[in-house]
């Protein structure tokens, strides 16, 4: 991702853009580049940018809920945000963590009427935000832009064909060690016990993520606790056998 | 870079500023390569979980880097 550096012969640099520079610039700030911009030219990239705004939304608030008018696009750069659905009973599904860099809430670029998910920040988020007509005729504009949102989507299908393949046959307990291992690679920070996963999330949230229930959840993290392949508190878990969890993951047991 | 920097750095570290390390944990058998856990995990930890001497490994990642240059070199 190329930004243009601020330059001193320009005295108002929009604040935004800055700002923005300042974040993708210093790789401690953003974990992964947002592939939605990779290869858009700097001229490019400084209009879609200039079209954002940035929106903030605490942790346990939601950018949008399911079902309302889907009217932004958004591009998430800093904490985390879930994309839940509810079922008829009432139950809450997980379908898919944010990470800064995704892209969530393309319904509305790409002419959906309403949200099929609700995004709650799950730590304080900061999120670029584009109304989705402005962002459909960037998209018309810089065909990059349009190709890179479809390479987005492409990876998210592939990643639901994995997940419901998955759901289908493997057993729970791989499912569990993969969704901690996808924790890991978005939320994971080292600590002297093992590695953190750096986000309030619960025994229930990982249920919802592998399709299955809080009992047969908690059964199996007590395995892995009792294993030593991980130490388990309220609303935090620490890895301390990162290759026996791997090895569940991957099947290699 | 030298053995003694290499047993102190992160797996993810050592593969991104030299890939041609890939092959040495690859012909030892380690899935270290594509890791979740490479980003957190230093050369010497992996080592000990998979029974080799931190100071071993860390002069076989030296040794692929050394001879990358070399052969890199004679093609000048």
């Amino acid at each position: 991702l190329r930004v243009r550096a601020p330059n001193a012969r320009r005295h108002a640099i929009d604040p935004l853009r800055r700002w923005y520079a300042a974040v993708v610039t210093d790789a401690r700030h953003l974990a992964k580049p947002v592939a939605l911009f990779a290869s858009l030219d700097p001229a490019a990239l400084d209009e879609v940018i200039a079209a954002a705004r940035v929106r903030h939304v605490e942790s346990g608030s939601t950018f949008f809920r399911e079902g309302d008018p889907a009217d932004a696009f958004f591009v998430l750069n800093a904490g985390s945000v879930k994309l839940t659905q509810l079922t008829p009973e009432g139950h809450q599904v997980v379908l898919r963590l944010v990470g800064p860099g995704d892209a969530f809430g393309g319904v509305a670029a790409f002419g959906g009427t309403t949200y099929p998910v609700t995004a709650e920040a799950v730590t304080d988020a900061q999120a670029l935000e584009w109304p989705g007509s402005v962002m459909a005729s960037l998209m018309e504009r810089y065909p990059k832009l349009a190709i890179n949102a479809l390479r987005f989507v492409a990876a998210r299908l592939h990643e639901l064909q994995v997940q419901y393949r998955q759901l289908a046959t493997e057993k729970v307990e791989r499912r569990v060690a993969r969704a901690l291992l996808q924790l890991v690679q978005q939320a994971g920070r080292r600590i002297d016990s093992g590695v953190l996963i750096d986000l309030p999330l619960s025994r229930e949230d990982i249920a919802q993520m592998t399709g299955t229930t809080l009992y047969t959840v908690s059964r199996i993290i007590s395995r892995f606790e009792t294993d030593g392949i991980l130490e388990a508190g309220r609303q935090r878990m620490v890895i301390r056998n990162p290759h026996a969890l791997t090895s569940i993951a991957d099947d290699l047991a | 870079m030298n053995a003694a920097d290499l047993v102190n750095m992160l797996v993810s570290d050592v593969l991104r500023a030299n890939p041609v390390t890939a092959a040495v944990f690859i012909d030892r058998r380690m899935p270290c390569v594509g890791c979740t856990f490479a980003p957190f995990e230093t050369v010497a930890e992996v080592a000990r979980v998979y029974g080799i001497e931190p100071a071993e490994l860390a002069n076989s990642l030296a040794g692929a880097c050394v001879q990358a240059r070399g052969s890199k070199g004679s093609h000048q």
